[in-house]
């Protein structure tokens, strides 16, 4: 027998896909010779046994990741990249500054029209004048704001993709500068930083300063609330207080990791067991994992776009904690009503637009 | 029994197909959901890191999505996943050649690959021998190997995704059982299997 032949068909044997005529010529061929019933256990054997180490698959985390690089895809309206989706607005204003008040343009405007006086000014120029004569610069800033109840996505000159989130705001240069690339939030985002290893991407807030080269991750940082978060999708990012700037106190992030400042600057670095909890948000889900009321109330004000009143053990309930996720395709009425119920509590609509109202039975 | 599995593996994914196709993002997770981890064994054999492995298979993934509308629901779905990230895999690595890193042999690879604590504890000398036998093919013949054994692609599939003959595969398999039987002949005893 052709041994090549005699292998297949010993496989199928072991396997079970053999044709009658076939089985019966390997049950003759086996019952021949002692060692080929050896044989027969060792190939099942092997087979039985892994022939590769499997490698861990984290599919979840994996279809999150997914979903923060192409999510744009499953969202109705034009593909483009660069602009965002019917119903989101941008708010696209050039504010033109100088490295003073604004009263120095009007300085820069007459020094300028009166050419014959500039020679004599810069000759009599007091160090720091002569800088502010100089080196006018006009910076063109524009802003990125996400209303309530809106998210927007935008893409930066440097391809960084940004997701800006309810109630927030992302100021950033038109071109980012040679050596450094700097935005200002205040609110919540998400960015996926383009590699540019000759430029650190730094995004600065009310109190913290975060540099990263490449990498994905979200800052929570509204101004009205005490604290600051950096949850790391991808790479690492590097988490100071804005007045630390010897860089002392900074503290590493690393993926599936997140940084919170505390009030007094402090930085501290946690793990995340659930990624959906700090990101979730990119994908159009809300999800709280025993979150203190207080947060979750805020957190549905700025997403909907609605006000909640709270009726009665208003006290007690802000020390209350809430686990649940919703999606954007769930109506608000349905996302209400399940909070309310979890707080042993009903809900009815306000008498103002946008307004609700929990209240004890 | 297997055939079995098979068929119902093959109507749901039709369907997930289907709903591909009508641009329903439900198919196209449960899609994902499911090739995710097999593709990304697959990948990583050609590109030996995970990050890679996962960008080659959402590169793929997002492909599939753009050109939804021309996906075929005839039942190749498993090969056309496998060819597309296979394609995928070579473009990447054809862009890392300057990084080209010493060790591209599997063997080497497995010698500076930190041994994972389980198979220590649960660890069977046979499974390992086993492992150790298998990196020790050439590389296309354990590429064929392991895309039946551990893949689950059949001849027909794998002649497929590699552009060669269903023969091919067959003495490819065959090939690679008759050298695992030497490597691995010590556990087999004159009076029987020893393991």
């Amino acid at each position: 027998m052709d041994e090549n032949i005699s292998w297949t068909k010993l496989l199928r044997y072991v396997r079970g896909g053999c044709r009658p005529e076939e089985r019966a010529e390997v049950e003759e061929w086996i019952a021949s010779d002692a060692g080929h019933e050896d044989l027969i256990l060792f190939l099942e054997k092997v087979l039985d046994t892994p022939a590769e180490p499997k490698e861990d698959w984290d599919v979840d985390s994996a279809w999150l990741r997914y979903n923060i690089r192409h999510g744009r895809d499953f969202d109705e309206g034009p593909e483009e990249e660069e602009d965002v989706s019917a119903g989101e607005k941008i708010q696209n204003r050039r504010l033109e500054t100088s490295t003073g008040k604004k009263s120095h343009t009007l300085t820069w405007g007459l020094v300028a029209a009166a050419a014959a006086m500039i020679s004599l000014i810069l000759l009599f120029t007091v160090p720091n004048e002569q800088e502010v004569v100089s080196e006018v610069q006009t910076e063109t800033l524009k802003e990125i704001v996400s209303e309530y109840g809106q998210r927007t996505h935008f893409r930066l000159s440097d391809g960084t993709r940004v997701i800006v989130n309810a109630g927030s705001r992302i100021t950033t240069p038109e071109t980012f500068s040679d050596s450094v690339r700097r935005v200002r939030l205040e609110g919540q985002a998400f960015f996926n930083v383009a590699t540019d290893s000759a430029r650190p991407f730094l995004v600065s807030t009310d109190r913290a300063v975060t540099e990263v080269l490449g990498t994905k991750f979200g800052i929570w940082a509204y101004p009205e609330d005490e604290l600051v978060e950096v949850t790391v999708a991808e790479g690492k990012v590097a988490l100071r207080s804005k007045q630390d700037t010897a860089h002392v106190g900074a503290k590493e992030i690393m993926r599936n990791q997140k940084g919170s400042l505390s009030p007094t600057g402090i930085a501290r670095v946690t793990k995340v067991e659930n990624m959906a909890v700090h990101l979730g948000w990119t994908e159009g889900k809300l999800v709280f994992s025993d979150e203190h009321f207080s947060r979750v109330k805020k957190a549905l004000e700025r997403y909907y776009n609605i006000h909640i009143e709270v009726e009665n053990d208003s006290r007690k309930l802000k020390g209350r904690r809430f686990t649940g996720s919703f999606t954007d395709s769930q109506p608000l009425e349905e996302v209400l009503e399940a909070v309310a119920l979890s707080l042993d509590m009903e809900y009815r609509e306000g008498t103002s637009d946008n307004s609700h109202t929990f209240f004890k039975k | 029994m297997e055939s079995a599995t098979n068929d119902g593996r093959k109507k749901r994914e039709d369907r997930w197909v289907e709903e591909v196709r009508e641009g329903k993002k439900e198919g196209f997770e449960a899609l994902y959901r499911f090739y995710y981890p097999r593709l990304c064994q697959f990948v990583f054999r050609y590109v030996k890191s995970k990050a890679a492995a996962e960008d080659v298979v959402h590169n793929v993934f997002h492909k599939m999505w753009k050109n939804r509308e021309g996906l075929k629901n005839n039942g190749k779905l498993r090969a056309y996943l496998y060819t597309a990230v296979r394609n995928e895999s070579f473009k990447y690595l054809n862009k890392c050649k300057r990084d080209a890193f010493t060790g591209l042999d599997g063997l080497t690879f497995l010698e500076s690959r930190e041994i994972n604590p389980e198979e220590k504890i649960n660890g069977e000398e046979f499974q390992k021998a086993v492992e150790i036998a298998v990196k020790k093919l050439p590389k296309s013949r354990r590429n064929i190997f392991l895309m039946s054994r551990e893949d689950h692609l059949t001849y027909r599939e794998i002649a497929e995704v590699l552009e060669i003959s269903i023969k091919t595969v067959e003495t490819q398999i065959s090939r690679s059982l008759k050298h695992l039987r030497k490597e691995l002949a010590h556990f087999i005893s004159s009076e029987g299997i020893s393991i």
